[in-house]
């Protein structure tokens, strides 16, 4: 069991929704947050004003999944999300040491 | 200043202050800005952003709305974090104000994706988009998705999400009515070419291939009419299509049995117009209208080729010409859809005058008058009303059909474009053409904003005053409601007015000239006998000169001065080298200058400037274009001497000085534009005289496009440093910039109607002295925005240059200047190898020589450093490919002399590959010009001298052929088709016997040059 974090750009959370649910992902946590990368610090011209980079708004996308569909997730994250373009975000694939289901108090896959 | 946020929900200065602003309902207002931010951590978060918002909201067209919207997509998501980003974006509040205060759908839209604002906030996605770009994103959207349906949705989240960005460039004033409708049309084409490409990914495992009786591959294409076949697409249209598939036959088989071309066609067609259409989760992508298909409602949804065929040679009707004139390949088979238009084309457009389309036009529109007036809606019907966008319309489209049988130029289906065309070869006056257009345009907006607010499809004027006002402020008239709407009725009523004037003009009987008897026209065998290969033609232009053409009457005083004028216009036609053309010529110059009388005056008292007008005349369109746009020339024209003398880069500069003299900017543009007009016009005019030749020609007007690029150059830094300072770096030091030209300006190659391809690169980063101090990329970003708008802005006095920036330095969204730094990293960590290959064009045109030095060592080092290599090649091959495929679309009817099989772009590839692989051990051939280049390359023994000078006798011969196409104005230009009148023409300017002999040389010589081609860079 891995739990997986995507923090994304904001405009891709419903292809990655929707790319998740055909794989058959069924739940998921999503936050509004705000970070940066590499872009930090730069500036940008838009329509004629400028102004420095600094946090930016993205989504952060958590699924919990069984190991064997690690893989298949994580790459139709990156699928879904990308740009190519910088700021498209980063997939972080962490450890899982439990899952419980609170009303049933199932556990492990089970649980999720 | 009242404290707005901590009022009491009925304080009545609060009240009366959101009055003042603007405010129709402050008490809701009043709601809404407390609704923004119900706790004290938000207020706080609010209070500072609030005189700002408060200036901004007051500005929209209606502020009630925009402060409803604005709350309600606060309410979306988390609100802290939503006003961080009002308070953190220089552009949020501004955007979020117009849009939820202009339209109710887009607002509806964002609310609903509320995660879009941070991409439209995005500085590289607000601007303009190009068919690939749209190509590439929904690539990249559906890619993750294999069901249709998940298909589906992110096809419709992907127009959901350009029809926001679309609009909002539209609502801010970023994209005019132009580009947001060619922007909503390039949308709806790549979603049915993802629409096609499913279809035939889902039928054939099921039917196998659709194959022709000769077993090749058959395909289908997707036609739009209407708004979308003109580019003219708006946010709530629906999209007008047709389908044709190729050929008649059988598929190959699949799972469930082989079936009829037709009937596997037809389930395509089904299946395209579902995954456009369908309602999903998601909504619709695009109301897809089919009754503009042979036998509307009740006919098939796609006919072959054959079928229309068939259709067109007994049923169609006049209706259904007009509607074809809007054709044009929007998705699916690119070649079904070109053989299909070789069917159309004949059918829609006839030779010859056939005046009675004028009759039956006016019928058409005398039904849809009836019809109207039955509605009551004449007049506050902006596209059927009297005056309104449809007469505009017809109007364009009778020329259309009436001219352009015999004038290509004039066929499209864009009518703001038919118009400008109309006016630009004289069968409209430049008063009624301007009038038209600017018309067209403002009846367009209107239509636009009425249509903006909820995505209705209406075209008729509200009758609530202040609904009617608040349409005024969405057109941008910065008024109080009622002003507006007063300001607005009195401009719409002098638009339809002058539309319908004109309408009923045209339309209406052409009264016979008064008091002169226009004089005999020779005829047909007289004609004959003196050298017109197509006397009735010829006899027709005679008329058409005599008598003018409808809606362009002559004064009585224009009608005898060309009577006077026919003897020796007979006599000189008679000795001209070419009288067909010479004559067609002299026509549309004699019917654009009708209004001039005085012009007409000179000819016929100057024998001798008649004569030499008419020699010109014979050479093609172009230089009766420019004396069109530079009558004041004419009168020189008596005196060829005075324009003999090649010029030097220094009497160029010399020539355009009088620019920098004191007088307001577009003062300066006018004259700049004239001054260079007159000196292109000498120097095209040596070039046809033979005093110069082709080569010569291109080094002249490079010359002339340096000294313009000076001088503007000069008065845009100047400009930028008068508002901003100058910029200096932390020393102190001014940073100077350089211009780099590339593209056939770095080759000195320039011919007529080139752009000049090029960029800007300064020395190093700094700041600006100015009062507000700015960062040198940005200040000479706004110089070479400066540069372009003086150089490439299209005023009344024409054109000086377009400048094209695409070559520089960075990708799309980047800014038009770089530092000598950056443009280092640019192309050595992110350029594309095609990127690097451009810069064996490069040449320093204008600027600082000490920057220019270091850019210079710098191209060198990135271009013959290390030797190209066996994959880079490849790359420049495959590239090659691509051009030929996607923009030469030669086929076996069509030419092109650019980028079509062992044409121009062929011999500039063999030379670049040669200078990128040898150029490091061989510093000789490292040369931006490619003749130049190509000498040096024989000189250096890297090709056999044979190979060596025929390779460049085939660039100059090709050279000579695209002049030639120019100088006819064929456009688009470089393509020659073999059908029309063309291959003749040019056969004749270049001195073959025949057309044939011209046109197998020419097979032959692109041969070699491919062969060549396939030696040097081999697959």
């Amino acid at each position: 069991m891995k739990k997986i974090e995507a923090v994304i750009k904001p405009f891709k959370l419903d292809d990655v929704k929707e790319a998740l649910t055909e794989l058959g992902v069924v739940g998921m946590t999503v936050t509004e947050v705000r970070g940066f990368g590499r872009q930090k610090g730069h500036t940008e011209l838009y329509r004629g004003s400028e102004y420095t980079i600094d946090f930016l708004p993205k989504v952060k996308v958590e699924v919990v999944v069984s190991d064997d569909m690690v893989d298949k997730v994580v790459s139709l994250i990156c699928a879904a999300a990308k740009t190519g373009s910088i700021g498209d975000g980063k997939v972080f694939v962490l450890p899982m040491g439990e899952a419980i289901r609170i009303r049933t108090g199932e556990k492990g896959g089970a649980a999720i | 200043m009242v404290d707005l946020l901590r009022a009491a929900p009925r304080d009545r200065k609060a009240l009366a202050e959101l009055r003042r602003r603007g405010f129709a309902e402050p008490g809701t207002a009043l709601a809404n800005l407390h609704g923004l931010a119900p706790s004290p951590a938000e207020g706080a978060l609010l209070e500072p952003l609030l005189p700002r918002l408060l200036t901004e909201l007051a500005a929209a067209p209606d502020p009630d709305m925009a402060l409803n919207n604005l709350e309600r997509l606060s309410a979306q998501g988390d609100r802290a974090a939503f006003l961080r980003t009002l308070g953190g974006h220089p552009g949020a509040i501004h955007l979020l104000a117009r849009l939820g205060g202009t339209s109710q759908f887009l607002a509806d839209t964002l609310r609903r994706h509320p995660q879009l604002l941070a991409w439209l906030l995005e500085p590289s996605i607000m601007r303009q988009w190009f068919a690939d770009d749209f190509e590439a994103e929904l690539t990249a959207s559906v890619a993750p998705f294999t069901r249709p349906e998940a298909r589906w949705n992110a096809l419709r989240r992907f127009k959901y999400r350009q029809l926001l960005r679309i609009g909002s460039r539209d609502i801010l004033g970023d994209a005019d009515l132009t580009v947001t409708t060619e922007e909503l049309s390039r949308l709806a084409d790549v979603c049915l070419a993802a629409a096609c490409r499913w279809a035939e990914e889902a039928l054939e495992p099921r039917y196998g291939v659709p194959t022709a009786a000769d077993g090749t591959r058959s395909g289908f294409a997707v036609i739009g009419m209407g708004k979308l076949g003109g580019d003219e697409l708006n946010y709530s249209s629906d999209i007008d299509l047709i389908f044709v598939y190729g050929d008649d036959g059988e598929t190959t088989g699949g799972s469930e049995g082989s079936v009829s071309n037709g009937r596997y066609f037809a389930e395509a067609a089904k299946a395209v117009v579902a995954a456009v259409e369908s309602m999903t989760d998601e909504g619709y992508a695009f109301r897809v209208d089919l009754r503009l298909r042979p036998e509307g409602r009740s006919g098939a949804l796609i006919l072959s080729r054959e079928g229309y065929r068939a259709y067109f040679a007994d049923r169609a009707e006049l209706w259904e010409r007009q509607a074809l004139i809007k054709a044009r390949f929007s998705a699916g088979d690119g070649a079904v859809a070109a053989r299909f238009f070789e069917l159309v084309r004949p059918f829609v457009f006839r030779p010859g005058l056939d005046e009675g389309i004028v009759a039956d036009v006016r019928h058409m529109k005398q039904e849809i008058d009836r019809a109207q007036r039955a509605k009551g809606a004449e007049r506050r019907n902006v596209k059927l009303g009297r005056g309104g966008i449809r007469e505009v319309e017809f109007l364009a489209q009778a020329l259309q059909l009436l001219y352009a049988g015999d004038d290509p130029w004039l066929r499209g289906g864009n009518t703001r474009r038919t118009l400008f065309r109309l006016t630009e070869r004289g069968y409209l006056s430049p008063g009624l053409g301007r009038m038209l257009g600017d018309s067209l345009v403002f009846l367009r907006n209107v239509e636009h904003r009425l249509q903006i607010l909820h995505e209705f499809q209406t075209h008729t004027l509200p009758e609530d005053p202040r609904a009617l006002g608040l349409l005024a402020r969405r057109m941008g008239i910065a008024l109080p409601p009622d002003a507006a709407r007063r300001r607005f009725l009195a401009e719409y009523r002098r638009v339809t007015s002058g539309v319908h004037a004109a309408f009923r003009e045209f339309f209406e009987a052409r009264p016979t000239p008064r008091g002169v008897t226009p004089p005999r026209i020779p005829t047909f065998t007289a004609l004959k006998a003196t050298g017109f290969a197509d006397p009735d033609r010829a006899r027709q232009n005679l008329r058409l000169v005599l008598e003018g053409r409808p809606l362009l009457p002559y004064p009585a005083r224009a009608s005898a001065a060309l009577a006077r004028m026919l003897p020796v216009l007979l006599d000189a036609l008679w000795q001209s080298p070419d009288p067909d053309e010479a004559l067609n010529q002299f026509e549309r110059f004699v019917s654009a200058a009708g209004p001039r009388t005085a012009w007409l005056e000179l000819l016929a008292d100057q024998p001798a400037l008649l004569t030499n007008l008419v020699r010109l005349c014979a050479r093609g369109e172009l230089v009766t274009q420019m004396l069109l746009t530079q009558p004041e020339l004419l009168g020189s024209l008596a005196d060829p001497a005075t324009f003999a003398a090649q010029k030097s880069g220094r009497q160029f500069r010399a020539a355009l000085a009088p620019v920098l003299g004191p007088m307001t900017p577009p003062e300066q543009k006018d004259l700049l534009r004239r001054l260079k007009g007159a000196e292109e016009l000498r120097a095209t005019w040596r070039m046809l005289l033979g005093v110069t030749d082709a080569e010569r020609f291109s080094t002249e007007l490079t010359a002339l496009a340096q000294a313009a690029l000076a001088t503007a150059w000069l008065m845009a830094v100047e400009g930028e440093a008068r508002r901003q300072g100058v910029p200096r770096d932390a020393a102190g030091r001014f940073i100077d910039a350089v211009i780099v030209g590339v593209g056939k300006l770095g080759g000195r190659e320039l011919t007529t109607g080139s752009d000049l391809d090029l960029f800007v690169i300064f020395d190093r980063d700094g700041m600006t002295d100015g009062a507000e101090p700015i960062e040198a990329a940005v200040f000479y970003h706004q110089a070479v925005e400066a540069l372009q708008s003086l150089l490439g802005d299209i005023t009344a006095a024409g054109i000086v240059f377009p400048v094209d920036l695409r070559l520089r330095p960075g990708s799309k969204g980047s800014t038009f200047a770089a530092s000598v730094d950056s443009m280092a990293q640019y192309y050595r960590e992110w350029a594309d190898p095609w990127e690097r290959q451009t810069l064996t064009r490069a040449r320093l045109v204008a600027g600082d020589p000490g920057v220019g030095r270091r850019v210079r060592r710098l191209v060198t080092e990135l271009l013959y450093g290390p030797a190209a290599t066996a994959p880079d090649l490849k790359e420049i091959r495959m590239l090659r490919e691509r051009m030929e495929k996607e923009l030469g679309k030669e086929n076996p009817g069509l030419y092109h002399v650019k980028f079509g099989r062992g044409g121009l772009v062929d011999v500039e590839f063999i030379t670049q590959a040669i200078q990128l692989v040898h150029g490091r051990r061989h510093p000789g051939i490292r040369r931006p010009n490619t003749l130049q280049a190509i000498r040096a390359i024989g000189a250096a023994g890297l090709l056999s001298p044979e190979d060596a000078a025929a390779l460049g006798e085939q660039y100059r011969f090709l050279r000579r052929v695209s002049a030639g196409l120019r100088l006819f104005g064929v456009r688009p230009s470089d393509t020659l088709e073999l059908a029309g009148p063309f291959p003749a023409r040019v056969a004749k300017s270049l001195d073959y016997p025949s057309r044939t002999d011209f046109l197998e040389d020419y097979r032959k010589r692109t041969a070699w040059v491919r062969a060549l081609w396939n030696r040097v860079v081999p697959a």
